[in-house]
């Protein structure tokens, strides 16, 4: 039979989404975009959070408490963004099998709960002046509690099975339920009667002035660019773990196949 | 400056833990770098032999 007459649909590799999926290919790409990530992250962190803790101006009511929002807001989109991340990183390994997409999943979370955890500290310092109290189990703190509970249950899922595979399937779905946290965690402050003020800053504009609005976006992209730079070098290091593991294994079982 | 008991801890948490993370990334790739060149290394002599 002819190759031509044949009807087994063969998927184009090197072809779209697929074409990143060599871990050859992305450790390549990786290792050429991690300086100028990491340069970057850097170039924007210092000078923001210089920025938003000397030369910002204080807040009328608040006073100079208002500048812990130069690192509690930062933290707290990321938190929601690495979790989006892994939902769709996960649904990607889901649907096509992507081999980096479950080691991206499986990379972000302690990355995310970290900003999550640094989300509610600070938010808790910056609570105690301005409320009075450390916690109140409000709609929009409880729901970012969760997602922290959600990012410690797919780091413990991902690692609790002897077959990775299985850890990644379990992770993912986790990870897919847990996703209607972020509209939840988003739009509480609207919902309900919550001791959070609600948002400030949206795709409509912001009720911010710009001395303060500059240096809080300045710092968001030094930190969105510190998260992924992390991320990039977990992932990379991952990729070099698996074809160690790889390895070995062919090495034990062509040793196990001598001995026989 | 007011609240500096309240801002120096946020700030210090901010910076301190991506930098840890940042720091663990890097060890651990190097170190996933340096096992994987000692393996292909040893492979390698094995296929000369």
């Amino acid at each position: 039979m002819s190759s031509s007459s044949s009807s087994v649909a063969v998927p184009r590799t090197g072809r779209g989404l697929h074409r990143f999926a060599n871990p050859g290919r992305f450790l390549r790409i990786a290792a050429k975009i991690q300086p100028w990530l990491t340069a970057s992250a850097i170039l924007a962190l210092v000078p923001g959070l210089i920025w938003g803790l000397f030369f910002s101006p204080a807040d009328w009511q608040q006073h100079d408490a208002v500048r812990i929002m130069y690192v509690h807001v930062p933290a707290a989109w990321l938190a929601s963004l690495g979790y989006f991340g892994i939902a769709v990183a996960s649904l990607v390994g889901f649907v096509w099998r992507h081999p980096l997409a479950d080691l991206a999943a499986v990379e972000i979370g302690p990355v995310g709960a970290a900003f999550t955890a640094i989300c509610l500290v600070t938010g808790s310092l910056w609570g105690k002046p301005m409320w009075g109290t450390w916690w109140e189990w409000d709609a929009r703190l409880t729901s970012v509690l969760v997602l922290f509970f959600l990012y410690l249950g797919h780091i413990a899922l991902t690692r609790a099975f002897d077959d990775p595979e299985r850890g990644y399937r379990a992770g993912g779905i986790l990870a897919l339920i847990g996703v209607v946290n972020l509209p939840i965690i988003k739009f509480s402050v609207d919902w309900w009667n919550t001791l959070h003020q609600p948002a400030s800053i949206s795709l409509t504009g912001a009720t911010m002035a710009s001395s303060m609005l500059d240096p809080l976006l300045l710092c968001t992209l030094g930190f969105n660019l510190t998260f992924a730079a992390i991320v990039l070098a977990r992932i990379r290091a991952a990729v070099i773990e698996q074809r160690i593991r790889a390895q070995l294994m062919a090495r034990a079982s062509s040793s196990a196949g001598d001995a026989a | 400056m007011t609240h500096l008991s309240y801002i120096i801890p946020s700030f210090a948490l901010a910076v301190l833990l991506p930098f840890f993370l940042a720091l663990s990334a890097a060890t651990r790739l190097s170190a996933a770098k340096k096992n994987l060149a000692a393996l292909d290394g040893r492979r390698r002599r094995r296929n000369d032999t």
